[in-house]
């Protein structure tokens, strides 16, 4: 489906499907009334706890609902909380809205999601390159800044702009969601191609194939993505499976009215199932579609460096987990691996770590470049030993307090308020939960965190 | 305990109180030259001050947000003339404010906030976050630090490290280009060839005796300056604080003073006495001699720096979005002869524009921004067809990008910050924060029309 052009509700239902205009009808007079007033047996269930207003309604949602609890010393905050979002409302057969009405703020955002799953990051970074390729000239336009990516295990992009400029902001966040086209595919592989071959000229980025071929046979992938995706019907593939629209989370963040919001995103992304769509969850890539007859298959062994002799500098590496990316206890273990890092600093040896590597996005690497491959190794070991328990119990609580302040100032911003929200969606207690979490996190969680690293570690580069 | 007394409490324990004996405050406004329209613009050159002087800080303006995940408080510093002149100075302020820096980041080692710095030519920024119900406390720490002469160990940190940067630093053209456009805003003259007309001979004494010269951060009076209180060497901060609603009574006597005020207009700040480079003509006084100061250089690249002076009548806001729009405009033309390209508005009201290039390539860059300019100042807003014109389009992106930023608090607290220094009263600050969304198109058209190239600085290899 084309994506929709910007303008008032009547606008939005040109294109639509006769089931899908008198859907939108119904919706629009039930929001003309207060969400408490709706039909009872058109809501199956309102929760209001605290400022939230949870409602679900129709069809059992794929996402499960939040819970709200409240964990931490202070419990969770009463109305007016931001970072607890004003409602959830999940629109049956479509997505997941959540909304955060900031009074006074100039600006909107939008934030969409989808789970990468099946995981295929190579044809997830595609699939974003492309629907950002089409998305960029309208954001330009009105000085919207656009993002997208994969984080945290999910296909996500963003839009944050003028509050004057909603309609625009909503139409970027529909062509974002709508299907790839072979428009800028061949740039997008070729920049993919590219990538991988300078990722393959660094010892990280040596180290992290390593990671990610080591992480495929334990069955897990680590979502380097270090190979790039093979051809279009990969990505649309991919897409059917990811962004169908029961599967979709979209976050507002602004002075923006309720009805607005279900008007304009209740029916975003691929149409599911029970709507006539066509089924790609869990199906894998398919070869061949009338469109990748010129498409080459280069993966990093077949990059312009393979058959070279490997770097001059000899490296180091390992992968270990710290728990899923969501706990705040392994939050505050990678602060304390970055504080402790910092103490250490190396002579002549340079230390890279990355977080939310693999398929849940649970994996962090640490790599160690030197001249001399003992260097690298013992910069490695002293770096390893940072995450024991006895080393993690001296800075835990300075960590505990660097990652609230982290957690904090992200949310300053619209971009990344909305990424918090996304973040910790599922979290008890949305951020909020997650702050106090941080500011609660002790013995028990530490202890957790020491043993999920001994358990999990990986090393790399020995005997280089 | 009643909210009155609550507020009086932490208003008294956020102002810092003179050490015993407490000798007299210095009256800061002996120092502010008058602007135009009769009110005093803040100390942009403070005298010398003796030695254990001390003052009161003003009370912060509290900006007021409904809406609040995260507050922000910012202390900016003047930058002195004298600081563009003089290379000591210079280094001082670099040395000074990451010892500050230091000094504040580990005064709030115990809170969940985050500081970091931004210098421009006008001012230097502190700028922290933290939750809305750290404010009191952060501010109080900032007050603190701001108050007290700074640690030695920082300063000899800060000092170690500049000496460092300087070896790599030694001899670099965008150096010495900064010192020659600083120096030409500043009135005075470091080095290089002024074109004027019966241009006054070179000013005398140390601040040209001095040229290339750098201060010895190990000299006695050096850190004796480079430890002084920052308030006290740099004079009075201005500060600003955003809060919610909750908060906000909390941090000011009368955070209701957000009543509609005039816009704040740019001052006007007369030429300093002897100024060499630029002075008013002869027979037209209304008029500025357009002045150049030529250096050439056996690099690569040439800088070009050029100072506007805007329609009399411009407002703070207004300039600010001809600056944006000339840099959106620019940026749209941007190809590879080009290697960097900004613009502020200084605080003598004047909008500067700096770039580098390739030497074939800098008179038509120079031309672009001419033409740019009278392109923005020439168009109404209107297009003959009746449909939006090309500099309605980019205005709102510009407008929108703008109200992006204006949703960071940080941000807000930056910007108000800036017109304090400038000399805003407090409800043109708040105005300040909220005119962006009133600013239109044809007021910056007539900011552009009235813009006189004042001073231009060339520095570098001159095309053949």
């Amino acid at each position: 489906m084309a994506p929709l052009r910007p303008g008032p509700a009547r606008r939005i239902r040109r294109g639509l499907p006769a089931w899908a205009v008198g859907l939108l009808s119904v919706g629009t007079i039930l929001l003309s009334a207060p969400v408490g007033e709706w039909p009872s047996h058109l809501l199956t269930a309102v929760q209001e706890r605290g400022r939230l207003k949870h409602v679900r309604s129709g069809a059992s949602a794929s996402v499960p609902a939040p819970k709200l609890g409240s964990r931490g010393r202070r419990g969770l905050r009463g109305l007016g909380d931001p970072l607890v979002p004003d409602r959830v409302l999940d629109v049956p057969g479509g997505p997941v809205l959540v909304l955060e009405a900031a009074t006074g703020l100039p600006a909107a955002g939008i934030r969409m999601s989808a789970p990468l799953d099946p995981y295929q990051p190579a044809a997830a970074t595609a699939l974003v390159s492309l629907a950002l390729t089409r998305a960029r000239p309208i954001a330009e336009l009105v000085g919207a800044s656009l993002w997208g990516g994969v984080e945290h295990g999910r296909i996500a992009y963003h839009v944050i702009g003028d509050l004057r400029d909603m309609d625009e902001l909503a139409w970027i966040v529909r062509i974002l969601a709508s299907s790839p086209s072979r428009e800028g595919m061949w740039e997008a592989l070729a920049r993919q191609r590219a990538h991988a071959d300078r990722m393959a000229e660094t010892p990280h980025g040596r180290a992290l194939a390593e990671i990610d071929a080591r992480a495929a046979e334990r069955g897990e992938g680590s979502g380097v993505g270090t190979a790039p995706a093979e051809s279009l019907a990969e990505v649309e593939n991919l897409w059917k499976a990811t962004h169908a629209r029961d599967r979709l989370r979209i976050f507002v963040l602004g002075d923006v009215s309720v009805p607005v919001i279900l008007s304009d995103f209740s029916f975003v992304g691929a149409p599911t199932e029970a709507q006539g769509g066509a089924s790609a969850r869990g199906s894998g890539p398919t070869a061949g579609d009338g469109v990748s007859d010129t498409t080459v298959a280069l993966s990093r062994s077949r990059g312009p460096v393979a058959g070279r002799a490997p770097p001059s500098p000899a490296w180091a590496g390992a992968f270990f987990s710290l728990g899923t990316p969501g706990d705040p206890a392994a939050l505050v273990a990678r602060n304390a691996l970055a504080v402790g890092l910092r103490s250490l600093q190396p002579q002549g040896v340079v230390v890279r770590v990355q977080h939310d590597l693999g398929e849940r996005a649970r994996w962090t690497a640490v790599t160690t470049t030197a001249l001399a491959q003992r260097a690298a190794d013992s910069a490695l070991e002293e770096a390893l030993s940072l995450m024991s328990a006895t080393s993690l119990a001296a800075r835990w609580a300075a960590a505990a307090e660097r990652a609230r302040g982290a957690l904090l100032a992200a949310t300053s911003t619209p971009a990344g308020w909305l990424r918090i929200a996304d973040r910790y969606y599922s979290h008890a207690g949305f951020a909020r939960g997650a702050a106090e979490a941080l500011e609660a996190a002790g013995k028990p969680e530490l202890d957790a965190v020491a043993a999920t690293f001994e358990s999990s570690l990986v090393r790399l580069g020995r005997g280089r | 305990m009643t909210r009155s007394a609550v507020g009086c409490f932490l208003l008294a324990w956020a102002t810092v109180r003179p050490a015993a004996p407490a000798p007299p405050s210095l009256d800061w406004a002996r120092f502010a030259p008058p602007l135009h329209d009769g009110r005093s613009a803040p100390p942009l050159q403070p005298a010398p001050k003796p030695a254990g002087t001390v003052f009161r800080q003003a009370p912060p303006v509290v900006v007021v947000r409904d809406w609040l995940p995260v507050g922000a408080i910012a202390m900016a510093l003047p930058l002195p003339a004298r600081a563009q002149r003089s290379p000591e100075d210079q280094v001082v302020a670099q040395v000074a404010d990451l010892a500050l820096l230091r000094t504040l980041q580990e005064a709030m080692g115990g809170l969940a906030a985050r500081v970091g710095k931004r210098r421009t030519r006008t001012a230097r920024h502190f700028v922290a976050t933290a939750a809305p119900e750290d404010l009191p406390e952060v501010l109080r720490v900032m007050r603190q630090v701001a108050a007290k002469p700074l640690p030695a160990r920082h300063v000899e940190f800060a000092s170690a490290r500049f000496v460092r940067e300087r070896g790599f630093r030694r001899g670099s053209p965008q150096d010495r280009f900064d010192q020659l456009f600083s120096a030409g805003l500043a009135g005075v003259q470091v080095g290089g060839e002024v074109d004027a007309p019966a241009a006054p001979a070179r000013p005398a004494g140390s601040l040209a005796a001095s040229g290339n010269s750098l201060a010895d951060p190990s000299s006695a009076a050096f850190v004796a300056k480079a430890t002084a209180p920052p308030a006290v060497v740099w004079g009075p901060p201005a500060w600003v604080v955003v809060a919610d609603t909750a908060r906000a009574r909390l941090l000011a006597r009368d955070p209701s003073s957000a009543t509609p005020a005039e816009p704040f207009v740019l001052p006007s700040l007369p030429r300093p006495p002897g100024d060499p480079v630029a002075l008013p003509d002869a027979a037209d006084p209304s008029r500025v001699r357009v002045a150049t100061v030529r250096e050439t250089a056996e690099v690569v690249a040439t800088w070009v720096g050029v100072a506007y002076r805007l329609a009399p009548g411009t407002t703070l806001t207004q300039a600010d979005f001809l600056r944006a729009l000339l840099v959106a405009q620019l940026e749209r033309q941007r190809d590879d002869a080009l290697y960097a390209l900004s613009a502020e508005v200084d605080l003598a009201g004047r909008l500067l524009v700096e770039y580098s290039a390739t030497p074939e390539a800098a008179r038509a860059w120079e031309s672009r921004i001419d033409e740019a300019l009278f392109a923005v100042g020439s168009e109404d807003g209107k297009s003959p067809s009746g449909t939006e014109s090309r500099l309605a389009r980019l205005f709102r992106a510009v407008r929108g990008d703008r109200n992006r930023r204006m949703a960071n608090p940080a941000h807000v607290a930056q910007v108000a910050a800036d017109a304090l220094l400038r000399g805003a009263t407090r409800p043109q600050v708040l105005s300040i924060v909220r005119e962006a969304r009133d600013v239109r198109a044809e007021q910056v058209a007539r900011a552009a029309r009235g813009a006189r190239q004042e001073i231009r600085v060339e520095y570098g290899a001159v095309a053949r």
